[in-house]
């Protein structure tokens, strides 16, 4: 019960912050001049006045202490204001997009750690010998191809082999096709953008494991175990990968900004629809409501992967339950 | 004091980068900015040392080429004369480290045909030009980057470890909230928002502060939980007893022993003021046309044409590999404790 105050605790506090942030969205697109209506000015199609009117519909007249507690207003009723480029609502448009981003993020942050854990316990174990050598290099040089460099290298791999198409979410007219047919196509869709994304989650995992189960080895209560004869199956498991999941599970909050943050460069490579793409296209057209819905719905995801995190982490170790109590209070 | 020798390699790449990025004007033969568009898209120049008849010549030389196709953009040698290539000549006038006045240059030919080792861009551009004084421009970011992270980092760490109570609290609530914030979301729209199309000095400050302002939470977190151990520890106490001012000792008691820290971490921060740059002038809001960086060379390759036709221009994104790389390898070496303060990006 107290796992869940705690959470509880710790979802309002993020989420007040998210809040926090479209205020500063709100008041940074205030400072700079002109408005989404702004080119319409030049257009000599359109009159003046015609701009003023739609400019007091979506209330950008107001000052933006206004404009903000009016839109937050909305919010509170689920309603993320409406976009001026796209004509319609906000909140579809996001919630479109955001699964179009966690197409390509859960199985990049899936991938990533799994292997990230399995290779870097390996890596430390082996850390003597010459496979770990290798390791060692491999795994600097994973973690010096940022997704800006793969994706660019993969669209170079798919142009001239032919064995990939090059970006987008599915070919052209599949949605008519069969349910196998859309799922083969949208596999083959997903392979390089996903490969993409999970070199990078794979190498910071990969080193963060390496160095928990490094520090694993120096524990006295490992020299413990092993003195009391216990077997080496059980060591491994119990003494050195459970304690060592602790630094990769604390991480892997933060670790979802980074694989949102890769996804965004992947999406404008690939062109890939997802959240990225939206908020990229949304700043370009200073969209005020559509980027600050954008933003609001990349902090939701935050938000819900923090949790999920917090909540790995104290269902994995049982030492983060005992610091519990000192932080509920 | 004396490095170990495993850093040799390390800094003999270091000492390469920033010797590359002094002297790029001595290094290439066409200035960075000069466009020409009757070469655009032109292939590496191929350097000769056989003419048309299998004749050897001493010096090597380049042809004459001229586009064979204009809608696939090749081009075509044409063998009728022969340029020698010249070493250390006269070319376009340049200032070298910003100063002194020169135009020579270390191989290449200064008029047409131009000389080419690395290819042309889309505007007929030196691609060997831009990308060494695109070196300039990304190494600086880098430099002032680590520069801006550390004090501003050991300033918010420093306050919140001293200072304690309600400033403690509030400042690391404040870190952990920018920690879980999407990064380039909000480096992104920061930079947007705030205005383009200025001047090269303003672009690069602009870019460095706001990856700093998104950077700062890992050293401030450290630093903090440093004080907070140095403060219970004797010598302080100690020195408090014999009457000592809590400036003097801020300054002789507790600073120096952040000092190996501080710098691990600003270590740490380098390949993220790197790859920031790289990511923002990518996306059309870090440096322009102007002042060339890595990351707006990069700008580009969106087109998929460039990618495959005219891979020469990858040549900027190799640099970037290299240089992360070396980061990456030297970072290795220093080994961080905690892994809550290491810098995750992607």
């Amino acid at each position: 019960m107290k796992i869940f105050v705690f959470l509880l605790k710790r979802a309002t506090q993020l989420i007040l912050l998210a809040l926090l942030v479209t205020l500063v969205t709100f008041w940074l697109s205030s400072i700079i001049p002109g408005d989404f209506f702004s080119t319409h000015l030049l257009d000599p199609s359109i009159r003046a006045e015609t701009v003023e009117l739609l400019r007091r519909q979506y209330g950008l007249d107001q000052p933006v202490h206004i404009q903000y507690l009016r839109w937050m207003k909305n919010v509170l009723k689920l309603d993320l204001g409406y976009s001026m480029f796209y004509q319609r609502p906000v909140a579809p448009i996001v919630a479109d997009a955001l699964t179009k981003t966690l197409w390509m993020g859960i199985p990049a942050l899936g991938l990533g750690l799994g292997m990230g854990v399995v290779v870097g316990t390996m890596h430390g174990i082996l850390q003597r010998r010459r496979v770990g050598r290798i390791m060692d290099l491999l795994s600097t040089v994973a973690l010096s191809l940022p997704s800006l460099l793969l994706g660019l290298i993969a669209l170079l791999f798919a142009a001239h082999t032919h064995w990939f198409p090059l970006g987008s979410m599915s070919s052209l007219g599949i949605q008519d096709a069969n349910l196998f047919r859309w799922s083969v196509d949208r596999f083959h869709h997903l392979i390089l953008p996903v490969a993409c994304l999970t070199v990078p989650v794979f190498a910071s995992v990969e080193r963060i494991q390496y160095a928990a189960t490094r520090s694993c080895h120096r524990e006295p209560y490992l020299r413990n175990a092993q003195s009391r004869g216990l077997a080496r199956r059980h060591i491994f498991f119990h003494y050195i990968l459970r304690p060592g999941l602790n630094p990769v599970l604390s991480v892997s909050g933060p670790m979802i900004g980074g694989v949102l943050s890769g996804s965004l460069v992947l999406e404008v490579i690939f062109s890939w629809p997802g959240l990225g793409q939206i908020t990229y296209d949304a700043l370009f057209n200073s969209d005020l409501f559509l980027l600050t819905g954008c933003i609001l719905g990349s902090s939701f995801l935050l938000v819900v992967g923090n949790l999920i995190a917090d909540f790995a982490l104290m269902l994995f170790d049982p030492r983060t339950r005992s610091l519990l109590r000192k932080d509920a209070r | 004091m004396k490095l170990p020798r495993r850093f040799n390699l390390t800094l003999g790449f270091a000492g390469l980068l920033v010797f590359m990025s002094m002297f790029a004007e001595f290094l290439s033969s066409n200035p960075p900015t000069r466009q020409n568009l009757d070469n655009f898209y032109h292939p590496p120049s191929r350097i000769h040392f056989f003419d048309n008849n299998g004749r050897f010549h001493f010096g090597p030389f380049i042809y004459r080429t001229e586009l064979a196709e204009p809608l696939d953009i090749t081009y075509r040698e044409n063998t009728q004369s022969i340029y020698p290539l010249a070493y250390f000549f006269r070319g376009y006038r340049y200032k070298l480290f910003g100063m002194i006045s020169m135009n020579l240059h270390l191989v290449g030919r200064g008029q047409a045909p131009f000389f080419y080792p690395f290819g042309t861009d889309e505007l007929g551009r030196d691609v060997l030009a831009r990308v060494l004084s695109g070196a300039r421009t990304s190494l600086m970011v880098v430099v002032l980057g680590m520069i801006v992270y550390a004090v501003l980092g050991m300033t918010i760490g420093s306050i919140a470890g001293l200072l304690g109570g309600w400033v403690d609290a509030l400042l690391m609530r404040f870190s952990e909230f920018v920690l879980a914030l999407p990064a380039l979301y909000l480096v992104l729209a920061l930079r947007a928002l705030l205005p383009m199309g200025i001047p090269y000095w303003q672009t690069l400050f602009l870019t460095v502060s706001t990856i700093a302002v998104i950077a700062w939470p890992p050293m401030a977190r450290g630093i903090r939980g440093l004080i907070l151990q140095i403060r219970e520890s004797m010598y302080v106490e100690a020195s408090l007893s014999l009457g000592a001012a809590p400036g003097h000792i801020f300054l002789h008691h507790i600073l120096p022993s952040l000092l190996p820290f501080a710098l691990t971490q600003t270590v740490l921060a380098a390949p993220l003021f790197l790859l920031g740059e790289v990511v923002l002038s990518f996306l059309n809001v870090g440096f322009r046309d102007e002042g060339e960086s890595w990351g707006s060379m990069l700008r580009g390759l969106k087109d998929t044409r460039v990618i495959t036709d005219f891979w020469w221009n990858l040549l900027p994104l190799a640099l970037v590999f290299l240089t992360l790389l070396f980061l990456n390898a030297t970072i290795s070496r220093l080994s961080s404790k905690d892994p809550r303060d290491q810098v995750i990006r992607i």
